[in-house]
C-alpha cells in the first residue's frame, strides 16, 4: 500500500515535471520573439543617434568612430547575433543616454528593478485578498443590493485610468485631507530588500501608490472571482456536499472556495502586463524612481538600449509570472495537466 | 427564432434568402442593435453621452468661438478663473478652456478612432486568418501574439516613441500597429468556433472557396464580436493616447489632446487652478466609462465571450 502510494507520487511528479519543461520551452520561445522585436525596433530608427549625441559641431570622423566603436555600422544580422550572445551572457549592452553614456545598461537599471518589483508584488497581494473577499460575498449574495452596488463601483473603478486615479487620490487624500504625503522620498539604499524596508518603515508614503495599483487590479479580479464562485456553486460536488449535510460554511470553504480560487491564479499571471503599465504611471505621479520612471526618462533622452532592456526585463517577469502560475495550477489541479496534453 | 436571428445566424434554408444562407443587408443588424440598446438603460445613457461629446467637439466650435491657434500671454488672459468671457477660465498659455476642451477633444477622438480602426482591421484579418487556417500556421501566428501580449503595452509604446519621436501620424500608427494583439486573439476564437459549423460545410460542399467562406460567411457572423471589440478598442486607444499625453508624450503644441491638458492642469493644481483639471478629467473619465458600459452591454447582449478587455 505504502509503496503503491510512493510510486503514484513519483508518477505525479514526473507528469508535472514533464508539463513544466514543456511550458518552460514555450516561455523561452516567447522570449526569443520579444528579444527579436526589442532588437528590431532600434534598427529601424530614423536619424543618426551618434549625430544627436555628439552635437552638430562634431566632425564626421568622430561620428564615424563613435558608430564604429559601438558596432552600429555592422549588418543587422551580425548586430543581432552579438546582441543575443551578449544577452545569453547576461550583458544588456551599454547605455546611449547623455548622462550615462557607455555605462553598462545592467548597472544603470539595476537599482530600479527591485523598487518596481516590490511595489507590484505588494499591490498584487492586496488586490488578491480584497477581490477574493468581495467577489466571494458578491457570488454568495447574488442579486442583492450589495452585489449590484459592488458591481457598479467595481465597473467604474475598472475603467478608471491609472493616472486619473492616482492624481485624484493625491488631490483628495493628500492635498485636502492631509492623510498621506503626495510623493515617496527618494530611496537611500539600492539593495534588493531596501524597497521593502522603506515600505515597512514609512508605510504612509506608499499608501497612495499601493492603493492606486490595487484598485487597478481589483476591477478584473473581482469580476472574475464572482463568476468563478457562481460557476462552482452549481457544480455536482457542491450539491453532493450539501446533500450529505455539510454546513453552508463548510460547503463554501472546503468544497467551493478552493475550486473557485484556482482559476484566479491564471488571471493573476495575465494581469501582470497591465499592472506593470500601471506601475509606470504610478511611479511617474508619485515620483518613485522605479523601472517605469526610468523608462519615461530614457524615452525622453532617447536612450534606446535602456528602454529596450527595461521592456525586455518587464516582459521576462511577465512570462515568468505566467509560467509559474501555469505550473502552480498544474501542481494543484490534475485536470489542467491532462487537458494540457494536446 | 425570429427572422432577424435567422438572417444573422446565416444557417437557414428559407426560400427568400440568398444562396448558401448568406447574410444580406445591414438593416437587420442595426435594428437588432437598437433593440439591444433600448433594453439597457445605462448603455442608452452612455450612448447619449458619447453622442453629446461628439456634438460638443464638432458642432460646439460653431456656437462658441475661441482662439485656439495663438497663445495670448498677458496677465489679463493667462490662468484666469472662470468668469466673464471665459466660462471655464483659461490655461497657462491664455487659451480658453471651454474652447480648448473642444479643440483637444477633436484630436483625442480622431486619433483614438483612427488607431482603433487600424488595430481592428489588422486584428480581425490576422485573427480570422489564423483561426480559419488552423494547424502550424495558426500556432506560429498565435505564438507571436502571445509574445507581443506579454510586453506591457505602455512600455512598448514608450519604446516606439523613444525611437521615432511623436507626431499625429506617428501616434496613430503606433497606437494602431501595437494595439491589435488582444483583438486578434478574440477574432481567432470566433473564427475557430465558426469554421466547422454546418453552413460553412455546406458552402464547402457546394464548391465555395476559402475566400468566399471567409468574406461572405465567417466575417458577417463575427460582426457582433467586432462591434464589441471595436468599442473597447476605441476606449483603449483614447485611454492610451491620454496616458501618453499625461506623461508629457502626447501631441506636441500647437495641437493638444485631453491628456496633455490634464498634465498641464496637474502642474498648476497645487497653485489652486482647479478649472484646468476638473472639467477635462470629468469629461474624459465619463467618456471612458461610457464606452465601457456600451461595450459591456453589447457583450452581454450578443453573449460574446471576451476573455479579456
Amino acid at each position: 500500500m505504502a509503496q503503491n502510494q510512493t510510486s503514484r507520487f513519483a508518477c505525479y511528479c514526473f507528469v508535472v515535471l514533464n508539463y513544466s519543461i514543456r511550458r518552460f520551452f514555450q516561455g523561452l520561445l516567447v522570449l526569443l520573439v520579444v528579444s527579436f522585436v526589442t532588437f528590431l525596433l532600434p534598427a529601424l530608427m530614423p536619424g543618426n543617434i551618434a549625430r544627436a549625441l555628439l552635437g552638430n559641431h562634431a566632425t564626421q570622423a568622430a561620428v564615424n568612430q563613435f558608430v564604429h566603436e559601438r558596432g552600429l555600422d555592422q549588418p543587422f544580422v551580425v548586430q543581432y547575433w552579438h546582441y543575443m550572445v551578449n544577452l545569453v551572457h547576461g550583458n544588456l549592452g551599454t547605455s546611449l543616454g547623455a548622462v550615462t553614456l557607455d555605462q553598462p545598461v545592467a548597472q544603470v537599471i539595476g537599482p530600479y528593478i527591485p523598487r518596481t518589483l516590490w511595489l507590484v508584488s505588494g499591490s498584487l497581494v492586496f488586490s488578491v485578498v480584497i477581490s477574493v473577499l468581495i467577489g466571494m460575498f458578491q457570488g454568495i449574495k447574488r442579486n442583492s443590493l450589495f452585489d449590484h452596488t459592488m458591481t457598479f463601483i467595481i465597473f467604474v473603478l475598472f475603467s478608471f485610468p491609472a493616472f486619473l486615479f492616482s492624481m485624484l487620490s493625491i488631490i483628495f487624500f493628500s492635498l485636502t485631507l492631509h492623510w498621506f504625503p503626495p510623493s515617496i522620498d527618494s530611496p537611500t539604499a539600492n539593495g534588493f530588500w531596501s524597497p521593502l524596508q522603506q515600505m515597512i518603515s514609512s508605510p504612509a508614503q506608499f499608501a497612495l501608490p499601493l492603493m492606486t495599483l490595487t484598485v487597478l487590479g481589483i476591477g478584473g479580479l473581482t469580476r472574475f472571482m464572482r463568476g468563478s464562485i457562481l460557476d462552482t456553486m452549481v457544480q455536482d460536488y457542491v450539491r453532493t456536499a450539501r446533500a450529505k449535510g455539510c454546513s453552508p460554511n463548510r460547503v463554501l470553504f472546503r468544497h467551493a472556495f478552493r475550486n473557485a480560487v484556482m482559476p484566479l491564479i491564471t488571471i493573476l499571471g495575465l494581469s501582470l502586463p497591465g499592472l506593470f503599465g500601471g506601475a509606470l504611471i504610478t511611479e511617474q505621479v508619485f515620483n518613485y524612481p522605479g523601472m517605469g520612471q526610468l523608462t519615461v526618462q530614457a524615452t525622453n533622452g532617447r536612450d534606446v538600449p535602456v528602454v529596450m532592456a527595461l521592456t525586455l526585463i518587464v516582459t521576462v517577469t511577465t512570462v515568468l509570472g505566467n509560467m509559474l502560475a501555469d505550473i502552480g495550477i498544474a501542481f494543484a489541479d490534475p485536470r489542467i495537466r491532462l487537458s494540457g496534453r494536446r | 427564432m425570429s427572422t432577424q436571428e435567422i438572417l444573422i445566424d446565416g444557417a437557414s434554408n428559407e426560400p427568400h434568402l440568398a444562396d448558401g444562407g448568406e447574410v444580406r443587408g445591414g438593416e437587420t443588424m442595426i435594428r437588432q442593435m437598437l433593440r439591444v440598446f433600448s433594453a439597457n438603460r445605462l448603455a442608452v445613457i452612455s450612448m447619449a453621452y458619447v453622442i453629446g461629446v461628439l456634438l460638443f467637439c464638432y458642432i460646439g466650435p460653431f456656437f462658441y468661438h475661441s482662439n485656439q491657434t495663438d497663445a495670448s500671454l498677458s496677465y489679463q488672459t493667462i490662468n484666469m478663473p472662470p468668469g466673464r468671457g471665459f466660462p471655464l477660465g483659461t490655461d497657462y498659455l491664455g487659451f480658453d478652456i471651454l474652447g480648448r476642451l473642444m479643440f483637444a477633444g477633436r484630436s483625442s477622438l480622431e486619433l483614438g478612432f483612427l488607431a482603433a480602426v487600424i488595430s481592428m482591421v489588422i486584428g480581425v484579418g490576422y485573427g480570422i486568418f489564423a483561426g480559419y487556417r488552423g494547424g502550424a500556421i495558426d500556432s506560429i501566428m498565435m505564438r507571436f501574439v502571445d509574445a507581443m501580449l506579454s510586453i506591457p503595452g505602455l512600455f512598448l509604446l514608450l519604446a516606439v516613441i523613444a525611437l521615432f519621436g511623436r507626431s499625429k501620424t506617428l501616434l496613430i500608427l503606433v497606437l494602431g500597429l501595437f494595439g491589435w494583439f488582444g483583438d486578434a486573439r478574440l477574432m481567432r476564437a470566433e473564427a475557430i468556433s465558426l469554421r466547422d459549423r454546418e453552413f460553412v460545410q455546406a458552402v464547402r460542399s457546394m464548391g465555395g472557396g476559402s475566400g468566399r467562406i471567409i468574406w461572405r460567411h465567417i466575417l458577417p457572423n463575427t460582426v457582433s464580436t467586432m462591434v464589441t471589440v471595436g468599442t473597447f478598442a476605441m476606449a483603449g486607444s483614447i485611454l492610451a493616447l491620454t496616458s501618453l499625453g499625461f506623461l508629457g508624450l502626447g501631441i506636441p503644441l500647437p495641437d493638444t489632446d485631453w491628456g496633455t491638458m490634464i498634465q498641464m492642469g496637474t502642474n498648476n493644481f497645487q497653485v489652486g487652478y482647479w478649472w484646468q483639471t476638473y472639467p477635462v478629467c470629468l469629461l474624459f473619465l465619463l467618456l471612458i466609462v461610457s464606452f465601457n458600459f456600451i461595450g459591456d452591454a453589447m457583450r452581454d447582449a450578443f453573449e460574446v465571450r471576451l476573455r479579456e478587455r
